[in-house]
């Protein structure tokens, strides 16, 4: 896993534990909504829609992220595993950060994560799709 | 102040800054795309003496298409030949100068005919007069009748020149025709066959300057029964006196907090100006209006900059041939207003003035002064950066190139990021426009921005668009220069 687009961020939030988790926990849920979502709008996926954006709570992040392999499974997502992998690394931040609640600060990062989870995934994972069948990877950018 | 004073003594090439031509502005902006120059509608009147000065008008000879700015001369004679300034208000009955601007025609033919004289009744006839919507209704109201009235037409004179108009609407309609540019009506005399521009006639510069010296006179209170009055930009005593609002409507008196403003037996102790800097001021603006205005910066308003050198205006030669050439020539060659800002030395600051015209107010939003060019690299670099992690395409532009980035593209995402956060009603959008002004003013004067402001009023908000399917699509790239904004902004307020 490579997280060096983290340098890219000049927010000092971006630099803590609490900060790179929420990222992470967003980017990960982008990819199973749009996993949920089967190429259709992102909008109308059941994981989008129990999202309050602007209002998310540390415990609602939590809450969807202990149900991301459950998920993974019943969904049969694409690139479950990394996807597991990737869940796995942001609850370890998630852990370590020890802010109470994600605030304004949280919520930016998780929106921006989240609706673009593809172009973070990959960029985490680029070294993975090399090693990936063409067919199994789509680099496209979001938008 | 100082800098548009010193913009038109450069212009004028004096220290005094006399005479007519500081106070002649241009009809229409100078535009350098070919397709879209201004075109001038020239209407020949037969005159019994076209030198006279009072004007005994026989009637219409004919009327010809000519390019805006067409012909000999440089940019100064083309004011001369014009004899060209803006009305004093939007509901003035005179102008300055037989010209009226008709702007970018709408239609076909018959549409740009009913625009000029309205609908015929069912007798044929013509009734403009009754139709205030009619550009010739405007004509004779806001530019022609005052001629007459005023006796540089002999009695009569205006009746003959109506009517042949008249008769000839059907030809000034066809010339009247390309809607991509911006037309102008103007009213010269013909002279052993040649055209006699506004300018060259001697009824009409008459009049410019009867007008002229009335508008000046009348401001000129300042002078009136109280012996000599000191200038308030260069201290010399003078007996006449005009006040700042004769250049900047903006320059108002109800300003009870800063001299006696309210008062209006003072108000000519408020800004008084002598004739010479008044001249230089007047010439100033013209300038600033035709090379130094930027409409893309924030929509619906003007952006004035205004370059001062730090040496003083006599020191031009001084200054690099780069930066001279600015000075002199202004922004309108350029669509990049920022890119270009950000490459001139230190040897000018700028003055940034936003401002908005509302019929014949001019409201002034924002002005931020002394600005280095070097702040605005120093801004441009830091929205390279952001740009570079938030912005650039690297699926199809795998190598990133800075040139392709500048400030004009950051403070527009700005303003677009910031404008998609406002609701959907003019008051909320008007509200978030004097944000936009205050985080521009912020990073242009080099104070710090409340980043964490910034931040909540987009998360406040993402329930909202976050519920907008429309939003949603293009979500993740909003998001991207949502988050582009707060990093540059964070960029910029380190030290």
């Amino acid at each position: 896993m490579n997280f060096d687009f983290f340098d890219g961020f000049s927010d000092p939030y971006m630099k803590t534990d609490s900060g790179k988790g929420i990222f992470v926990a967003g980017i990960v849920l982008g990819m199973v909504a749009r996993g949920q979502g089967g190429g259709q709008d992102v909008d109308g996926t059941p994981l989008f829609k129990q999202l309050n954006f602007g209002r998310i709570k540390k415990r609602d992040i939590a809450k969807h992220m202990s149900r991301v392999p459950e998920l993974v499974g019943a969904y049969r997502l694409k690139y479950g595993r990394l996807i597991n992998a990737l869940a796995a690394q942001g609850g370890e931040l998630l852990l370590a950060g020890n802010e109470r609640e994600i605030g304004v600060d949280g919520n930016f990062a998780f929106s921006v994560a989240f609706l673009n989870a593809n172009k973070y995934f990959w960029s985490i994972f680029k070294s993975d799709a090399k090693d990936m069948d063409d067919d199994q990877v789509d680099m496209k950018g979001d938008n | 102040m100082d800098a548009v004073r010193d913009l038109g003594l450069l212009a004028s090439g004096s220290s005094t800054g006399e005479g007519l031509d500081s106070f002649l502005q241009l009809p229409l902006p100078i535009i350098d795309d070919e397709d879209r120059r201004g075109k001038v509608i020239r209407v020949w009147m037969r005159a019994s003496d076209p030198d006279g000065d009072v004007l005994e008008l026989e009637g219409i000879s004919r009327i010809d298409l000519v390019d805006y700015m067409s012909g000999e001369g440089g940019l100064d004679d083309h004011k001369r030949k014009y004899l060209y300034r803006d009305p004093v208000g939007s509901n003035t009955t005179w102008g300055f100068s037989p010209i009226y601007k008709l702007g970018a025609p709408k239609g076909d033919l018959e549409a740009r005919v009913v625009a000029l004289v309205g609908i015929a009744d069912d007798d044929g006839f013509l009734r403009w007069r009754e139709d205030k919507d009619t550009r010739f209704f405007k004509l004779e109201k806001r530019v022609l009748g005052d001629y007459q009235l005023s006796g540089r037409f002999t009695q009569g004179s205006l009746d003959g020149i109506l009517r042949d108009l008249e008769s000839k609407v059907h030809e000034i309609a066809e010339l009247w025709e390309d809607k991509k540019r911006s037309y102008i009506l103007m009213f010269g005399l013909e002279k052993n066959g040649k055209y006699l521009y506004p300018g060259e006639a001697n009824a009409f510069k008459g009049y410019f300057e009867d007008k002229f010296s009335k508008v000046s006179g009348d401001s000129g209170k300042a002078g009136k029964g109280k012996g000599e009055v000191r200038c308030s930009m260069c201290d010399q005593k003078g007996s006449s006196s005009v006040n700042l609002d004769k250049i900047f409507a903006f320059a108002t008196f109800d300003k009870a907090s800063f001299l006696p403003g309210l008062d209006k037996k003072s108000e000519s102790k408020v800004f008084p100006i002598c004739q010479g800097c008044f001249a230089a001021l007047s010439s100033g603006r013209e300038i600033l209006d035709r090379a130094f205005t930027d409409r893309q910066t924030v929509r619906g308003l003007n952006l004035y900059v205004v370059p001062e050198l730090t040496l003083g205006s006599d020191k031009l030669a001084m200054a690099s041939e780069h930066t001279a050439d600015f000075v002199r020539d202004g922004l309108k060659v350029e669509d990049k207003v920022f890119r270009r800002l950000a490459r001139q030395d230190d040897s000018l600051v700028l003055h940034f003035l936003f401002w908005e015209k509302n019929q014949a107010q001019e409201i002034l939003h924002l002005m931020v002064e002394d600005v280095p060019p070097s702040r605005l690299k120093r801004l441009e670099d830091l929205w390279i950066e952001s740009y570079r992690h938030f912005l650039w395409n690297y699926m199809e532009k795998p190598v990133f190139d800075p040139k392709e980035i500048d400030l004009d593209v950051g403070l527009k995402v700005i303003y677009q990021v910031m404008t998609s956060l406002s609701g959907k009603n003019e008051q909320d959008k008007k509200v978030m426009v004097s944000r936009i002004l205050d985080l521009l003013g912020r990073l242009l004067s080099g104070e710090l921005v409340d980043v964490t402001g910034v931040k909540q009023l987009m998360v406040s908000r993402l329930y909202g668009l976050c519920s907008n399917p429309e939003w949603i699509r293009y979500g993740g790239s909003e998001m991207r220069k949502m988050s582009a904004v707060i990093d540059f902004l964070i960029r910029a307020n380190r030290r």
